[in-house]
């Protein structure tokens, strides 16, 4: 079925989002990494970049596919995980902890309401 | 962490990063998770019928796609085959028995799905005497029964070359018969299992000789794996020669870093002038394009069904 953590935030496009304070660490879903499988690249913006909701900030690539990451919500990114450069498989097996992308200081907070919560978001991958 | 835990989505620990050299997927293959909840309606029907599809088992880049759409390819037969062909994703393993009321399960999710154009394919049963021939007719028949005016395309493996068991499968009366050549004539003992080029050529030989026009058939090649165009146009000689109407030309993907790794990507430039020139070697039908696949878009073929109304 997928693993989706009921204290997290989706994004249609598959992405989840942890909010903290002002912050959102955004990576992509259980769900997704499995759909993907191996990943072998992981492509980061750079810190410092401003983004707008729903914009491609990233790339996942696997074996078979190569996928664009969405940003769920606008701001600045202040932090990405150079861990999933070096490793990429990280995303796949620690997708809401270590497998983490990106981290953005949001510049409208209101834009959370829009994103799904689990239980919309299981119901659109069918694990409901 | 990964919840799954069924066969098929176990794989073998991954390195802890790939090779250098790997080449990276160019930006025409570059695809997008479905963010309707047409995938997630299909996947749960396909669940709820304990049906397995080629597109999950062999991790198609396509199934985001058809799904969303509320098309999938059913995988009869189990989800343990028999050989080991280097491309594949789909599990080699000793296989179960067979499911008797499989070929219901099939008819029923067709009818749900409103399917107008359906393809089976299966695993290779090479443990079955017919290889599993007869489960393919029955599915076919029961699918015929249950969506009148349906048309069924059905991609099987070489049967072993039994003449007995392609006989079956044409008495099951498909409108279309796909048996993939795969490769060239110099990679094959690399890139498949059992199969060889001349026993797949004889496949559809003989089914052509069997069918004639009643039957279109149907072959394809993945791309990439380091064969050169005079071979391509070799081979699709080749397919011609044994009466092949309908071909189809793919970019070969990775489905793992256990699988074969590509040798080149293809542009959709010349995976289009391929194409054509397929075309004027007469092939009735041709889709050729990176992210072709046998049964991609298979329904825009639009031949009219056998079934009498």
């Amino acid at each position: 079925m997928g693993n989706v953590p009921t204290e997290l935030k989706y994004a249609k496009s598959h992405e989840w989002v942890k909010v903290d304070g002002g912050y959102a660490t955004v990576g992509i879903t259980d769900h997704a990494q499995h759909e993907l499988t191996d990943i072998v690249f992981v492509e980061l913006p750079t810190v410092g970049r401003v983004v707008k909701a729903g914009e491609a900030c990233a790339v996942v690539e696997s074996v078979k596919t190569a996928s664009d990451i969405y940003t769920p919500v606008s701001g600045e990114i202040v932090k990405v995980n150079s861990d999933t450069t070096a490793n990429p498989a990280v995303v796949n097996t620690d997708p809401y902890t270590a497998g983490w992308l990106v981290q953005i200081k949001l510049s409208d907070p209101s834009e959370l309401g829009a994103l799904m919560d689990a239980a919309s978001y299981s119901v659109q991958i069918g694990a409901a | 962490m990964p919840a799954f835990s069924s066969p098929r989505t176990l794989s073998k620990p991954v390195p802890s990063a790939p090779p250098q050299d790997r080449l990276r997927l160019p930006e025409w293959l570059r695809i997008q998770l479905p963010t309707s909840n047409g995938f997630g309606k299909t996947r749960s029907l396909l669940e709820e019928l304990k049906l397995n599809t080629v597109c999950q088992s062999a991790r198609c880049p396509n199934h985001w796609e058809c799904w969303s759409k509320g098309t999938a390819t059913f995988m009869i037969g189990g989800e343990r085959c028999t050989r080991a062909c280097a491309f594949c994703a789909v599990i080699t393993a000793k296989p179960l028995p067979l499911e008797e009321d499989e070929p219901d399960r099939v008819a029923e999710a067709t009818r749900r799905m409103n399917l107008r154009h359906l393809v089976i394919t299966g695993v290779a049963r090479d443990d079955l005497p017919d290889g599993g021939a007869n489960h393919f007719r029955c599915t076919i028949e029961r699918v015929r029964a249950l969506n009148p005016g349906i048309i069924i395309e059905v991609l099987t493996s070489d049967f072993a070359g039994s003449a007995e068991a392609l006989e079956e499968i044409f008495l099951g009366r498909p409108e279309v018969f796909n048996h993939n050549i795969e490769t060239v004539r110099r990679l094959t003992p690399k890139v498949r299992s059992r199969a060889t080029y001349e026993g797949s050529l004889e496949v559809l030989r003989k089914m052509k000789g069997l069918a004639g026009s009643a039957i279109l058939t149907k072959s394809g090649l993945m791309l990439g794996l380091g064969e050169t165009e005079e071979e391509l146009f070799e081979t699709l000689q080749d397919l011609r020669a044994v009466g092949c109407d309908i071909l189809t030309l793919g970019q070969y993907l990775q489905p793992s870093l256990h699988h074969l790794p590509v040798v080149e990507y293809i542009s959709p430039q010349r995976f289009e002038a391929f194409g054509l020139r397929a075309k004027e070697m007469g092939f009735s039908h041709v889709s050729s394009a990176p992210m072709v696949r046998s049964s991609y878009h298979a329904d825009e073929l639009q031949i009219p069904s056998r079934a009498v109304k």
